[in-house]
């Protein structure tokens, strides 16, 4: 389960992570698609485009209601990033040859 | 910057073109937003309603029961009550009267919601004009309860006005006409 500051911060975030995404996105195109053909059907039989709207009309809004906040369920495979590598190390080599470049340039100037 | 663009290519033909069509676009990689699955929600949403639009409006032409049109209509006309000049138009003008009886009630099917009915008169060869119509009576029909109409003494809504000082002795045939 997740807390409510968590979601809190997930909704304010905004953001799905990769799997979340495409399921989300394959949910609203299933969902509005399928209630179109229910909506058509249901629509056709009884005469009246009114139902046929209001069947997709309703899933949208059904469908904006779970697909567009960044709720848990689509949150649920974050990407797992590698361990950073150790700042300081990376960084000696390319401070020891300016200290010795450095150091060259004072000797010359020196001479 | 092009190697940007070529992944940026290359994400947009990566999507079947059947889902580009119909959703209105591709899947957004990358940028994830509230706007953006908004906006792909919403395509989805238009694109949906717009196809059932449109297989509506095509299933009216299938050769069912429902779509099948037989409708009835019958004007005659009960007297004309004057015929005078006009003298400020310049015109003639008449006042006349008509039993108008009709069953559109057949028209209406789920892409046929709203009638306009029209009664035209026609009356050719005047010595200025080849062909005279004037409308003389309409009516919005919104049910198909409505559309079965039968009345006598109907007066005339417009009059019946000539361009010029024509109007006498013309044998005016009287049409109903409407359209959806």
């Amino acid at each position: 389960m997740v807390g409510v500051m968590e979601l809190y911060a997930m909704l304010r975030a905004g953001s799905m992570d990769f799997v979340g995404q495409k399921q989300a996105f394959n949910m609203q195109f299933y969902f509005i698609w399928a209630s179109g053909v229910i909506g058509f059907l249901h629509g056709f039989f009884a005469q009246r485009f009114l139902y046929t709207f209001a069947w997709v009309f309703g899933t949208s809004a059904f469908v904006a209601l779970t697909c567009l906040p960044p709720w848990p369920m689509w949150n649920r495979h974050p990407v797992a990033w590698l361990e950073p590598k150790d700042r300081d190390e990376d960084d000696e080599p390319k401070a020891k040859k300016e200290t010795s470049s450095a150091k060259k340039a004072a000797k010359k100037k020196n001479k | 910057m092009f190697r940007r663009f070529r992944l940026s290519i290359r994400s947009v033909f990566a999507t079947p073109p059947w889902v580009v069509l119909c959703a209105g676009g591709a899947p957004t990689r990358g940028m994830d937003t509230y706007s953006a699955r908004a906006n792909t929600i919403f395509c989805t949403f238009c694109t949906v309603l717009g196809t059932t639009a449109v297989l509506s409006h095509l299933s009216t032409f299938l050769p069912m029961d429902q779509f099948d049109v037989r409708t009835s209509g019958n004007v005659q006309l009960n007297m004309v009550h004057d015929l005078i000049p006009n003298s400020h138009l310049n015109s003639d003008q008449s006042f006349l009267s008509f039993h108008l009886n009709h069953n559109l009630s057949q028209e209406f099917h789920w892409n046929m919601n709203q009638l306009f009915l029209y009664l035209v008169v026609t009356y050719n060869d005047t010595a200025s004009n080849m062909r005279n119509e004037v409308t003389v009576y309409d009516k919005i029909i919104r049910s198909p309860e409505a559309a079965r109409f039968k009345q006598r003494n109907l007066m005339n809504e417009y009059p019946l006005r000539d361009q010029f000082r024509e109007l006498r002795d013309q044998k005016a045939p009287v049409c109903q006409s409407f359209t959806g």
